[in-house]
């Protein structure tokens, strides 16, 4: 009757146990059998052996509680379904508590998001970089924590405005209490409420930190994998089109080979922009570079569209007319190689000067992101200030205890001073008669 | 499984596993990522006192607690949250927690009884509920084996009260002394329980020890007999003894003197001086004009100043109170140093993010600094104040006293007694050079009671003291010429020249208040004063006991519930197991102390085999309130 199995799961076990009692009146004695010999371990579950226990006495109690019985079987069978969760009347669960499940469930799936971020990143690996979908999870996160957000937010809100209003709320307090509890009044509802708005607070901050932190390493192993491309491939390699703007500066240093190296190079930016394909693998380096000049030719018109800012008289002709010059120093390969050398040398002069401010920009950037990091970490500062080092027995709750005792007391003696108070006109007054019946009769 | 996790872990993993509903074993893995509960906790007193140590309030916060209510106090219903009970199995508690469910509080219900709740208590709970109709509100009924309370890993008290007076008193009836004796019993079933495995028990002969080992042993015989879910981990067959504990049930009455004993190291300090309570220490500090101000401060056991000192004697507390202070101030100076700009020319326009980088250390750094700051002070305070009361008391000086006590003669003893101290603080000396020395004459006896008389103290308990003693010289004539009634007098008497010279150094020497610099002079002044490594008889006991190849340790009774069915009998030394134990529970019946536990912890640490001892009693006390007892015992 009563096997291990039915003690193994509470939840389908109760489900099916009151089915089983109600049939057999019998369960008393068998019940009790178990209790003799008690099973230990650091907990033991003795849900199981309770209901059994409710059910006996349930039925034992004669026909008088039947109903009561048959009702308690229904509707624990209905809230089963539920997960016991609403069982009775007070059905529908406030808004706040379903929003607030709903809000931990999505910092969940964001933490979820977040993890799997965690894993792309922290990948180094060159060519599997998938950025895509580190672009798409980074965007979704980024969407979830302002979402989440601004439903605490607005959860807070609400509290806050339940407070100011007091009562009202029906949905707040359960239907069976006779008189709607006013939740300014039921501190500990207002507590409980605060509390958990906290930890979603908590958890929201927790969730944003380790993103932030994620979104640092992903930074990091960019630049590291750009370094590292840079490192085999030619310095200031573009990636892209768009990119060339900056890294397209070597160009410039190239032409000044022949060209006065002057620190305005304005004739010659455009042909700057075209020679960067050249230099896209290092196999184009030592081929000739009449050839790549030519190529040049060709790809300078495509390639104009990267801007250069001081570009008022760049034309194709310009441009082709550098090339042509640098196809014609090209022929005398030992004069190349030896302008190369030098255009080498002098590329990182003003390569420099470019990336520094690229530099300082990157750098703004991501000193402003972290002074952001800098003010939500005071915030979680502060915030982990408020419950460090309170422990339950903070003699709080006694304290408060014994003032609602004594407030008790007060009043107690309050209404005892009046009684007295009362006795003491009713004593005067009968003087008084007396007294005037005296001086009357007198 | 041959190493068991320190009790404090064990218990705090079972107060995590029931703080998230007791959740089946298959689910336990992914609870970390499982949808919020957000809970209510209900707990009673006993629930506090074992919570309380355990977890601090954001703890409870981060495993979904948001509000707590001791379960006697005036509760406003909190609708569609469920409530998780901590509470003692009581026909009272039962009653409230059904009351509770009448008014529909929570929503739903999950009771877990600190022990096993017994039959009726089940059916009253189930006919209450009943009567209202709401007994499908109670989600579950656990059992959980916590009626402990786990004050550091290894350290656990059973918070009960004036148990030495009621397990020795005479007038006390028999029913309630078993009573006392079962709760006891139903206690250590816990300990053991949590600890997850069966333990070969080792009780003194006679007393409440005997008595507690005998039920403890009945209690786990049933329990492995009987049980379908015997969770104990190594359910085996008894030869894999290896792992198993040994516990060793002893009585107080077997060694009172440290009870007594003024001490030097830094935790019974604190707990003696300060009356640390369930890791909890109030000091009351003497400000400027005369204004009282009281702290409150909770040691956390992990609190690194606390783990390192905590056996440290109290001159080397001060000298690294002292460390931690420079320390502290050279890390803030580093890093003002390294985020702070001191001079405009420091400031590099290129090198933001230089600039933000050092901040952002800063700032990482700030919570772990001001954390040590916390731990710091607070030590610094009750450092100050102990230094303050052993000024104040004489203390330094009766410790080197009894240091010595064997040495002592009964005029060094009368000139104790009239020179400045507190009464308590004589008695107890007098006491323990009564209980240490065998060869005291009755007048010189006498002599030193009127003295005593002068000093006004209270001889209530010089009268039990007389009695022990005409009862142990009784008894150890007869039964068991054995280490315990005599050994206090040798073992304390290995000191030798030194302590006069000590006492010589201390009379010269004054200590001073004033902590914020003067550390050198306190310490020169009492350096020497160094606690001799000295075992107490309990350490001593536990040494041959834990040695278990050695024989000639019958004194104590074997029990080893996994062997035969022989209740109550003695199991043939043959079938006794015969291991070096690794891992042990020592349980004091009547009350124990710190120094116990650190004489014990440092015995443990000594071993070249490392040893686990797990030290508990029914009650931790000061040395006041065991003389309180004593002399409980000397007016019944």
């Amino acid at each position: 009757m009563y096997s291990p199995a039915l003690r193994g799961s509470p939840t389908p076990s109760r489900a099916s146990t009151p089915s089983a009692r109600a049939a057999s009146p019998f369960a008393v004695p068998q019940s009790a059998d178990p209790q003799p010999r008690p099973s230990y371990h650091a907990f033991k579950d003795r849900t199981n052996e309770f209901f059994t226990t409710v059910e006996s006495i349930a039925s034992r109690s004669s026909n008088g509680p039947m109903e009561t019985h048959a009702l308690l079987r229904t509707s624990r069978n209905d809230s089963n379904g539920k997960q016991q969760l609403s069982g009775g009347p007070p059905n529908s669960q406030s808004a706040f508590t379903r929003e607030a499940a709903s809000v931990g469930k999505e910092i969940n799936l964001t933490m979820e998001k977040l993890s799997r971020l965690a894993k792309l990143a922290k990948r180094r690996t060159l060519f599997d970089d998938r950025p895509e979908e580190i672009n798409q999870l980074v965007f979704l996160i980024k969407q979830d924590i302002a979402r989440v957000s601004g439903r605490i937010s607005s959860l807070q809100q609400s509290l806050n405005e339940a407070k100011r209003r007091g009562p009202s709320q029906s949905s707040r307090s359960p239907a069976s209490t006779s008189t709607p509890v006013p939740l300014a009044a039921n501190r500990h509802a207002a507590d409980h409420a605060s509390s958990v708005l906290f930890s979603l607070q908590s958890r929201l901050a927790s969730t944003s930190s380790e993103f932030k932190d994620v979104l640092e390493v992903r930074t990091r192993n960019l630049r590291e994998q750009k370094q590292r491309r840079d490192q085999y491939g030619f310095a200031g390699a573009p990636t892209d089109g768009t990119a060339g703007g900056g890294p397209a500066a070597p160009g410039s240093g190239t032409l000044g080979g022949i060209a006065p190296p002057a620190p305005s190079p304005s004739p010659f930016p455009s042909v700057a922009s075209a020679i960067p394909p050249s230099s896209d693998s290092p196999l184009y380096r030592s081929s000739p570079l009449a050839e790549s000049g030519l190529l040049h030719r060709h790809s300078s018109a495509s390639a104009r569209a990267s801007p250069i800012p001081n570009g008022g008289s760049p034309t194709p002709r310009d441009s082709s007319d550098h090339v042509i010059d640098m196809g014609s120093s090209g022929a005398n390969a030992p004069y190349t190689s030896t302008a190369y050398a030098q255009q080498q040398l002098l590329a990182p002069a003003s390569n420099a000067y470019l990336d520094s401010r690229r530099d300082a920009i990157d750098s703004i950037e991501s000193t402003i992101a972290e002074l952001g990091q800098l003010y939500q970490q005071f915030v979680q500062v502060l915030a982990g200030q408020r419950d460090q080092v309170r422990r339950i027995d903070e003699d709080v709750a006694a304290a408060e205890i014994n003032v609602d005792r004594a407030g008790a007391e007060i009043a107690r003696y309050y209404q005892n001073l009046r009684g007295n108070r009362m006795l003491m006109v009713q004593a005067f007054l009968v003087v008084m008669v007396f007294v005037l019946l005296f001086v009357l009769l007198m | 499984m041959s190493h068991l996790n320190p009790l404090r872990e064990c218990q705090i993993e079972a107060i995590n596993s029931m703080l998230n509903l007791n959740p089946k074993e298959q689910d336990a893995s992914g609870a970390t990522l499982s949808d919020p509960v957000w809970k209510v906790l209900v707990y009673d007193q006993m629930g506090q006192d074992v919570i309380s140590p355990l977890l601090k309030v954001n703890q409870l916060r981060e495993r979904g607690i948001t509000v707590h209510m001791p379960l006697n106090s005036e509760r406003q219903p909190i609708p569609e949250v469920p409530a998780v009970y901590l509470i003692e199995p009581t026909s009272q508690n039962i009653k409230r927690v059904a009351e509770d469910l009448s008014k529909q509080l929570y929503e739903s219900y999950y009771i877990n009884f600190l022990s096993a709740v017994s039959r009726p208590l089940l059916e009253e709970l189930a006919s209450e509920t009943i009567q209202a109709g709401t007994s499908r509100l109670i989600a579950q009924v656990y059992d959980q084996y916590l009626n402990f309370v786990c004050l550091e890993a290894n350290l656990f008290s059973l918070n009960m009260n004036l148990s030495y007076f009621q397990l020795n008193n005479p007038a006390e009836s028999e029913h309630s002394i078993s009573q006392t004796v079962d709760k006891i019993t139903a206690s250590l079933f816990s300990v053991v329980a949590t600890l997850g495995s069966v333990p070969i028990i080792r009780a003194a002969r006679g007393h409440a020890a005997e008595m507690v080992a005998q039920k403890l042993d009945a209690r786990l015989r049933d329990h492995l007999a009987n049980s379908r879910s015997n969770l104990f981990v190594d359910s085996g067959n008894p030869s894999t003894s290896f792992s198993r504990p040994l516990l060793v049930i002893l009585d107080r009455n077997a060694d009172l003197v440290p009870m007594l004993a003024h001490t030097w190291t830094y935790a019974p300090l604190v707990h003696d001086i300060l009356e640390m309570k369930l890791n909890r220490v109030t000091v009351i500090s003497d400000e400027k004009n005369g204004q009282r101000s009281r702290k409150v401060y909770d040691i956390d056991v992990t609190d690194f100043f606390w783990s390192r000192n905590a056996g440290t004697p109290f001159p080397q507390v001060a000298e690294d109170v002292d460390a931690e202070i420079n320390k502290y101030k050279k890390d803030v100076d580093e890093v003002t140093k390294s985020a702070g700009v001191t001079s405009l020319d420091q400031i590099d326009a290129n090198d933001f993010s230089a600039n933000a980088k050092v901040l952002k250390t800063a700032i990482n750094q700030l919570p772990e600094l001001t954390e040590r700051k916390r731990t710091i002070d607070m030590h610094m305070n009750m450092a100050t104040s102990l230094l303050n009361s052993i000024k104040e008391r004489n203390l330094d000086f009766f410790f080197a006293q009894e240091e010595t006590i064997s040495k002592q003669t009964k005029t060094s003893v009368l000139d104790a007694i009239k020179s400045k101290g507190s009464p308590d603080d004589k008695m107890r000396y007098f006491l323990i050079w009564y209980l240490s020395t065998d060869d005291q004459s009755s007048e010189d006896v006498a002599e030193l009671e009127v003295a005593l008389q002068e000093a006004g103290c209270d001889m209530a308990a010089v009268k039990y003291a007389h009695r022990m003693k005409a009862f142990g010289r009784m008894t150890s004539a007869s039964v068991a010429p054995s280490a315990i009634s005599s050994s206090p007098g040798d073992f304390l008497g290995k000191l030798t020249g030194m302590g006069s010279k000590l006492t010589d150094h201390l009379k010269e020497g004054t200590l001073i208040s004033n902590f914020g610099g003067a550390y050198d002079t306190i310490i020169s002044n009492v350096k020497n004063l160094l606690p001799t490594r000295k075992d107490l008889p309990i350490t001593r006991i536990m040494d041959t006991l834990l040695d278990g190849t050695s024989a000639d340790n019958d004194e104590y009774l074997y029990f080893d519930s996994r062997v035969g069915r022989t209740r109550g009998e003695q199991i043939g030394k043959g079938n006794r197991v015969r291991t070096v134990f690794q891992e042990a529970i020592v349980f004091v019946v009547g009350g124990g102390n710190y120094l116990e536990y650190q004489n014990l912890q440092e015995y443990a640490q000594r071993q070249s085999q490392k040893k686990r001892i797990t030290y508990g009693s029914t009650e931790l006390l000061t040395a006041n309130q065991f003389l309180n007892q004593l002399a409980l015992l000397g007016q019944a």
